[in-house]
């Protein structure tokens, strides 16, 4: 089980892209996702977390020459649509209910993906994955994979959590692109080898901001920072358990 | 590609027609629906017909084990209520290939949202939960996984596909590629979604939930009656020495990129999700003896759909839509009629679509039978659709 990194890209409120991350140059104050990947008729109604996505995997889809038409998509969200879905309880719950079916329709956890496909006029595969923080990067790594090592072309998987009302912490967005072979003119970034539980330690990757250790998806940003600075070895992603088992990746030169 | 089939080992199945597959069985043979009148009662101010899971035996209303309490929710109650029947085939398979190859991977879109919505004037006064309410291990999607991989101790791969109407006929896809790449060697899989005023009132503000009880593939449809389920399945590599009920062939996934909540009306998505599926799971389209179709009973879905079975199926076999017995389960509705196309291999034999009015005029030169159909069938597919335009088409083989 193996593919490779052929493109990365990155979203947060300090360092709205890949290269302003690894130039480690914070926005001096914090911005919105563009959704500049979104054509603007479609980009007003994006919600949050499709806005972020689209400016992640936009970034990651550079490098290896595809379009956001000829790639599976994956979303993997811890929460999805939450704070749209909590506000569209709270609507609900008046008298009479007050929430419009656009509100609806895209408090749904993949109705970014649909977001996206649409002005993509992406046909392909699409999934809309949600685990917990500890699980999420691996198991939108293992969906994506196995979507490219059974022969389905390259995936775009973004994680992604916008800032939760409560109990969570920043938003983020972290795109890659998955391959079978090299894509584009550009050699791959990394070769992904086994995710599986292991016993795995540090890697000196981090998040930049430590605010950002509370994000839902904080193990695809320092997985994006392992790649991004060329850093290999078996990555941990999430806790250990009680036997000092965890989630792992092994990022591989290509 | 084509790849391996999961044999599917065991089945559970709770919804309006029972909360047991037995029950499931004998309501159908009897011609039973399970959708009963939802208004102002339940708190609703518009009326419908809703498919309430039956909670016989009061599973859901049973807490979870002590140990599980800090996932406890009404989904995670049913969910708890439904596993039973699969215990002894995961004990099996954990005891064949160690608890850590088996994987949990649930179709959902409401998790614990019944019991939030019941919580959200706290969220709006105090700012918080003040009960210790928590959306990571009670709201969220992923939180049912999380609970059912504690249940039944599995440590491989936990999640969720959340991807609406067409989650837990997705999973199936999930699995078997977790199979056929090494990662696991079996997973427990299926659907849970559960009543909650958020999908009633949210269906009701888009306009296409009925007043009526449905009327799937009928010139007089006019919307969709909901309904709450949960359909579990153990699926194993195709080597397992456990008995198959019936074969996991193959699953195909694609996207209309048409319309937030409405389908392609030609119905090209669909049907290229079906031709996938056939080619994953090694079938001609003309081996296809069964189809239980997504049939919502709108009026757009019901059309786009016949647009596709007619451009993919051209020999017609018998097309059976079977929400009108059980309620419209969302992100469940793959799963319950993927055990119902299970029960179909088995049984050589499926209740036909519960409906009324004529047949539907996109339907016309197609199998719509609306009594029993007797098989023989070796090859059943099940379609799904879902927001987004995420569609999947499962092929299923008898055991």
């Amino acid at each position: 089980m193996s593919g490779f990194v052929t493109g990365v890209g990155l979203w947060t409120a300090t360092h709205p892209s890949a290269a302003a991350w690894i130039a480690g140059e914070a926005a001096s104050s914090p911005a919105s996702p563009s959704g500049e990947g979104i054509p603007p008729r479609a980009r007003r109604r994006a919600t949050p977390i499709a806005r972020m996505a689209a400016d992640a995997l936009a970034e990651a889809l550079v490098p290896t020459g595809r379009t956001g038409a000829d790639v599976d998509l994956l979303l993997a969200s811890v929460g999805g649509e939450l704070a749209n879905t909590l506000e569209t309880l709270r609507l609900l719950g008046e008298d009479p209910p007050a929430s419009s079916p656009l509100r609806f329709g895209a408090s749904v956890h993949n109705a970014a993906l649909g977001q996206l496909a649409i002005p993509w006029e992406n046909r392909r595969f699409a999934s809309a994955l949600a685990a917990r923080d500890d699980r999420i990067v691996a198991t939108g790594l293992l969906e994506a994979v196995g979507r490219v090592a059974t022969g389905a072309g390259d995936a775009a998987v973004v994680f992604c959590d916008e800032a939760w009302p409560v109990q969570g912490g920043p938003a983020a967005a972290v795109a890659l692109v998955i391959s079978e072979a090299p894509r584009g003119d550009r050699p791959p970034i990394a070769r992904l080898g086994p995710v599986r539980r292991a016993v795995a330690s540090d890697l000196g990757v981090g998040t930049a901001d430590p605010a950002l250790e509370d994000c839902p998806v904080r193990d695809a940003l320092r997985l994006a920072d392992a790649l991004l600075r060329g850093v290999t070895g078996v990555l941990p992603l999430g806790d250990a358990d009680a036997d000092g088992l965890r989630w792992t990746v092994s990022v591989e030169p290509a | 590609m084509r790849l391996p089939p999961l044999s599917i080992t065991a089945c559970a199945l709770a919804c309006a027609l029972g909360d047991h597959e037995h029950d499931v069985r004998a309501s159908l043979r009897a011609g039973r629906s399970g959708l009963v009148r939802w208004g102002a009662d339940q708190g609703l101010p518009f009326s419908t017909w809703f498919g309430a899971i039956p909670d016989h035996d009061g599973g859901a209303q049973r807490p979870v084990p002590a140990f599980l309490r800090d996932h406890d929710s009404r989904q995670a109650r049913i969910a708890h209520a439904a596993l039973a029947p699969l215990q002894d085939a995961v004990d099996d398979a954990k005891a064949r290939y160690g608890a850590d190859r088996i994987a949990v991977v649930i179709g959902t879109t409401t998790g614990g949202m019944g019991d939030t919505e019941t919580r959200v004037e706290a969220l709006r006064a105090h700012g918080g939960f003040d009960d210790g309410w928590s959306l990571r291990r009670q709201h969220n999607a992923h939180a049912t996984a999380d609970g059912i991989a504690a249940l039944l101790g599995v440590a491989g791969p936990v999640f969720v596909q959340s991807s609406a109407c067409s989650s837990s006929a997705k999973v199936l896809g999930t699995a078997q590629r977790l199979v056929a790449i090494g990662v696991v060697d079996a997973a427990i899989v299926g659907g849970i979604d559960t009543a909650c005023r958020y999908t009633l009132l949210g269906f009701h503000g888009l306009g296409i939930l009925s007043e009526h009880r449905c009327r799937p593939l009928s010139a007089a449809r006019e919307g969709i009656n909901l309904g709450e389920a949960a359909a579990l399945m153990v699926v194993e590599r195709d080597d397992t020495p456990a008995t198959p009920r019936a074969w996991m062939l193959g699953v195909g996934e694609t996207s209309d990129a048409f319309h937030a909540t409405q389908p392609r009306p030609d119905g090209s998505g669909l049907a290229a999700a079906i031709r996938e599926g056939l080619a994953i799971g090694g079938m001609a389209a003309d081996e296809v003896d069964l189809v239980n179709a997504h049939a919502t009973g709108t009026p757009l879905n019901d059309a786009a759909e016949c647009a596709a079975l007619a451009d993919v199926l051209p020999h017609h076999p018998p097309i059976v839509g079977t929400k009108g017995w059980t309620g419209h389960t969302l992100g469940a509705a793959g799963a319950v009629e993927a055990v119902l196309s299970v029960m179909a291999l088995e049984d050589q034999w499926s209740p036909g679509t519960l409906t009324e009015g004529p047949p539907l005029a996109e339907g016309a030169g197609l199998d719509l039978p609306r009594e029993p159909v007797a098989g023989p069938f070796e090859c059943v597919v099940s379609t799904s659709a879902a927001f987004a335009g995420h569609n999947a088409a499962v092929v299923l083989g008898r055991g």
